[in-house]
């Protein structure tokens, strides 16, 4: 307290105007002023001489306890955050702030010099080569579908020519009718139409069920003597021929579309292709390709109608909506 | 080792307290070894120059921090803190003595349990001024006297005892003003001796 202060150190006539109004309310008068002087420094005097120290008894009770209630060890980080934020000097003085800044200007020209450029360089280019897997993506997906399209095309006038043929030479059709129906006799033990990998998993068979299409489609064959009458019926049938193939092509691609879309034939599972219910399902559709087959007597058309289905995968469909 | 090795004595009572709290053990030792002989004193000054009950009151102090050191709020001052759990304790005793000295039913009418009765020497020894003052502030009533001792024999501040008393430093201001005109008038005897 600065009255007590100014009591203890001045005498009263040392006192200035300041002093005197603030000491009014201990001592207005010189001899009260002495009074007080006198008991402050006697009581000042009475203070030091009864000051006691603790006994060494009492701090060894006090820090053992302390021992037995804190033996955690103390953290390594205080001693660490010490070493980096030392209290007796500036901020600017500190090592963490010196390393920060040295961290700073090695990253700061480490970046200038090489980092940028080269991520801007790496992430255009990478860029630029998905735009272009795309694009190409999507040409090629157009090529597909233009070279689809060129040979239904030629299909349809390789069909063409088949059927002026036929009408220009009947009865050298009809020989190659049996010529046809002699080899497909003879390729009944060899044939791979059926078991053909790519045939059985189009239409999502499996090799026994393949095996029973087979023997339907041989069976479903009419062998018939030559006769004339047959030319006519031939060259009647023929006349058609057009109008049915583009039917059943059409019907085999809409199967083959619902059947991409649905349930992808790749996918099936050797359990699913032994259930009855599919299995019979597959043989239905088989049996009435059979009998489309063996109903044109044209293994070119059929073959050509097998092509464009083949050709046609479910990814092939769905990038052709996909570009639509 | 020696790089990383922290001078405590540098660090305030408060971050002192923090770095405790954390389980800095060594932290506690500093605080210990700035307030053990204040607490000593002022245990001495408020129990009746008891030095043993001070002692053990101080133990007792110690190992309360010791145990909650998370009591303490380190956005306050320690020393107020220490001092108004000192304080408390102080009276806790009183209050203690107090029921003691009542609910004695074993001793007769007119006796008490603390001999207030005063013997032949100390009558020659209250010739000395230490001993008038102590007798003086034994009259006293607690409110003055906390004030007294707090000041003149503890140094706190006027703000530092108006926060351990929890009263406003007006109050202090004029109680302390009171106290010391009274005592200083009682004691003026003495004035010729000490000069």
């Amino acid at each position: 307290m600065k009255v007590e202060h100014i009591i203890k150190t001045k005498h009263y006539f040392e006192l200035t105007a300041e002093e005197l109004a603030e000491v009014s309310n201990y001592a207005s008068t010189e001899m009260e002023f002495d009074e007080m002087k006198s008991f402050l420094m006697s009581t000042e005097q009475t203070v030091n001489s009864q000051k006691i120290s603790s006994t060494p008894e009492l701090d060894d009770k006090v820090l053992n306890y302390l021992n037995q209630s804190y033996t955690q060890v103390v953290p390594w980080y205080n001693s660490v955050l010490l070493f980096l934020f030392p209290r007796d000097k500036q901020f600017f003085k500190y090592p963490a702030f010196q390393l920060g800044i040295a961290s700073l200007l090695v990253l700061g020209v480490f970046n200038l010099v090489n980092f940028s450029s080269f991520n801007e360089a790496k992430i255009a280019f990478e860029d630029v080569q998905k735009i272009k897997t795309k694009e190409q993506l999507r040409i090629e997906v157009v090529e597909k579908l233009k070279q689809n399209e060129a040979e239904i095309k030629q299909m349809l006038i390789e069909s063409e020519l088949v059927d002026d043929e036929i009408e220009t030479r009947p009865s050298e059709f009809a020989k190659e009718k049996h010529l046809i129906q002699d080899e497909l006799a003879l390729g009944k033990d060899n044939s791979s139409l059926f078991k053909d990998n790519t045939f059985s998993s189009f239409y999502g068979l499996s090799d026994d069920v393949a095996e029973e299409v087979e023997d339907l489609y041989y069976e479903e064959l009419p062998v018939v003597e030559y006769d004339k009458k047959m030319d006519d019926d031939l060259i009647e049938l023929e006349d058609n021929s057009e109008d049915l193939i583009e039917a059943e092509y059409e019907s085999v691609a809409v199967v083959n579309v619902a059947q991409s879309v649905s349930v992808p034939p790749m996918q099936l599972s050797r359990k699913d292709m032994d259930s009855e219910a599919l299995g019979n399902k597959k043989l239905e559709r088989a049996k009435s390709i059979a009998v489309s087959e063996s109903k044109f007597k044209s293994i070119e058309s059929i073959k050509a109608i097998k092509q464009v289905s083949i050709q046609s995968t479910p990814e092939l469909f769905q990038l052709f909506f996909e570009v639509k | 080792m020696r790089l990383f090795k922290k001078k405590y004595k540098i660090y305030s009572d408060e971050e002192l307290m923090s770095f405790f709290i954390k389980g800095d053990r060594k932290a506690f030792e500093q605080i210990y070894e700035r307030y053990g002989n204040y607490m000593v004193n002022y245990f001495n000054s408020k129990l009746w120059q008891d030095r043993e009950k001070a002692e053990d009151f101080t133990q007792e102090l110690f190992s309360k921090i010791i145990d909650r050191p998370a009591m303490f709020d380190t956005t306050k001052k320690f020393k107020t803190w220490l001092f108004t759990i000192a304080s408390n304790m102080c009276k806790n005793e009183y209050k203690r003595v107090e029921i003691r000295k009542n609910h004695r039913n074993d001793l007769p009418i007119g006796f008490e349990a603390r001999d207030t009765t005063e013997l032949q020497d100390k009558k020659v020894d209250k010739n000395t001024f230490s001993d008038s003052l102590q007798f003086e502030l034994s009259q006293l009533n607690d409110k003055h006297k906390d004030v007294f001792v707090l000041r003149h024999f503890d140094g706190l501040s006027i703000k530092e005892i108006a926060e351990v008393l929890e009263i406003n430093a007006g109050t202090v201001k004029s109680r302390l003003h009171h106290v010391t005109k009274t005592l200083a008038s009682k004691l003026a005897m003495y004035r010729k001796i000490i000069a």
